[in-house]
């Protein structure tokens, strides 16, 4: 890491946009820490975007989604005296982010009578192809419809750019069932893409 | 190598987690094999758009409101029990004590050695014969409920195992309180059940308030 990272700019050097919003985010984790919901505020605003886009990609559905961003910002309220400083707040974020949504993932099929495994490799309905810029378009929409272990799997390792031992860590599996599950993913999803 | 081992690879491949022979196995074989390397180049297309999936997205309505209000609603409650907060050994003693004072200076009754059986000095209104034990009570249940609310909260972050004893062991300070009260209902003046219904209460507000700082470390 770059001495302007962990220490700010040097004397006599003016401070580069990315200190300043380091320092300002610094400065609202600390008035947060110590109970302003306002200070709090503006990490929502400033985070809420990556958190609900991961949320959303996650869970699949955009109603749920809302309440899962939800949650992760009211869980990491309650984390927040655990927050030392030495990450961005958006790197100690994530992974809360990404345990509510698991959380809720593992909740959800213990309440359902419907076995959903995680090596579950039921085929799915082919969304209809297109051509050009509306092909991210289908890839969301083929992700949706992935069986749920595997739809983690890729969206931590192929979109978030997780390890495979750190999604072991996160979701409670080993290495190779994570990255079995990602090829499983993979090869689903390009059939389903015709790619 | 034929094609359907190097296809098995191939995610290892562009991940670049292959062992070093299969690496070179599979190397050769692309090199010599169009179907497998237009299957290479399809996966490698396929990630890089994977990849631009990683974007902000906006929800529909704005969810801060709702995230407000409970954060300020937790707070009302959780600024009790932050870590170095004097307010939770301060309201948490204070209710402890005036309840165990009360039960033990009912009428007729007094403390032995006139100190209060928590340690700390009586107040004037605790030692008094005059204070309600109705009102006692509910400052107690007030205070045992505001604690429960606080734990119950943190409970599903708690392992299973500890969140079952919490309820085996609350449940059974609850049915020992209703025991000693039925007693003593019977038998309003029995100095000795008195002193194990106040015994009972200290119990359960100890037990809160270790479970509360053990819920805490573990959250």
């Amino acid at each position: 890491m770059a001495l302007s990272e962990e220490a700010g700019a040097p004397k006599g050097l003016a401070a580069s946009p990315d200190d300043e919003r380091r320092a300002r985010e610094r400065q609202r984790v600390g008035e947060a820490q110590a109970g302003s919901v306002a200070a709090y505020e503006e990490l929502y605003r400033d985070n809420v975007g990556r958190v609900f886009g991961l949320c959303l990609r996650m869970a699949g559905d955009a109603s749920l989604a809302e309440e899962l961003a939800q949650d992760v910002f009211v869980k990491a309220w309650q984390k927040l005296g655990s927050f030392r400083g030495e990450s961005a707040f958006s790197t100690w974020l994530y992974p809360i982010a990404v345990n509510v949504t698991l959380s809720e993932r593992r909740a959800r099929r213990r309440r359902t009578s419907r076995v959903m495994a995680t090596d579950d490799l039921t085929p799915f309905d082919k969304p209809t192809r297109r051509e050009g810029p509306e092909d991210r378009m289908d890839l969301q929409k083929a992700l949706e419809v992935l069986p749920d272990g595997a739809r983690a799997v890729f969206v931590l390792h192929d979109v978030e750019g997780y390890k495979h031992h750190e999604i072991g860590e996160l979701i409670g599996v080993a290495t190779g069932t994570s990255k079995a599950q990602l090829h499983r993913a993979r090869k689903l999803l390009r059939e389903a893409l015709g790619r | 190598m034929t094609c359907e081992q190097a296809l098995t690879l191939l995610d290892d491949y562009v991940d670049g987690e292959l062992a070093e022979a299969d690496y070179q196995e599979l190397e050769l074989h692309l090199a010599s094999c169009e179907a497998c390397r237009k299957q290479e180049r399809a996966l490698r297309g396929f990630l890089a758009e994977a990849a631009t999936l990683k974007r902000d997205r906006v929800p529909a309505r704005d969810l801060w409101p709702a995230i407000e209000q409970r954060l300020r609603s937790e707070k009302r409650v959780l600024r009790f029990f932050r870590p170095g907060s004097a307010a939770l050994p301060a309201a948490l003693a204070a209710a402890a004590a005036l309840i165990v004072a009360v039960l033990w200076m009912r009428p007729n009754q007094t403390a032995p050695g006139g100190a209060s059986p928590t340690g700390g000095t009586l107040t004037p209104a605790a030692a008094g014969t005059a204070v309600d034990m109705a009102q006692a009570e509910a400052e107690y249940v007030r205070a045992t409920n505001q604690l429960l609310e606080v734990l119950n909260a943190r409970k599903k972050n708690m392992p299973p195992e500890e969140a079952k004893s919490l309820d085996e062991n609350m449940w059974k300070i609850d049915a020992s309180l209703r025991q000693v009260r039925e007693a003593l209902d019977r038998d309003p003046q029995n100095p000795k059940l008195t002193r194990m219904l106040a015994s009972t209460h200290q119990k359960k507000l100890d037990l809160l308030l270790r479970l509360i700082r053990l819920s805490s470390q573990i959250s």
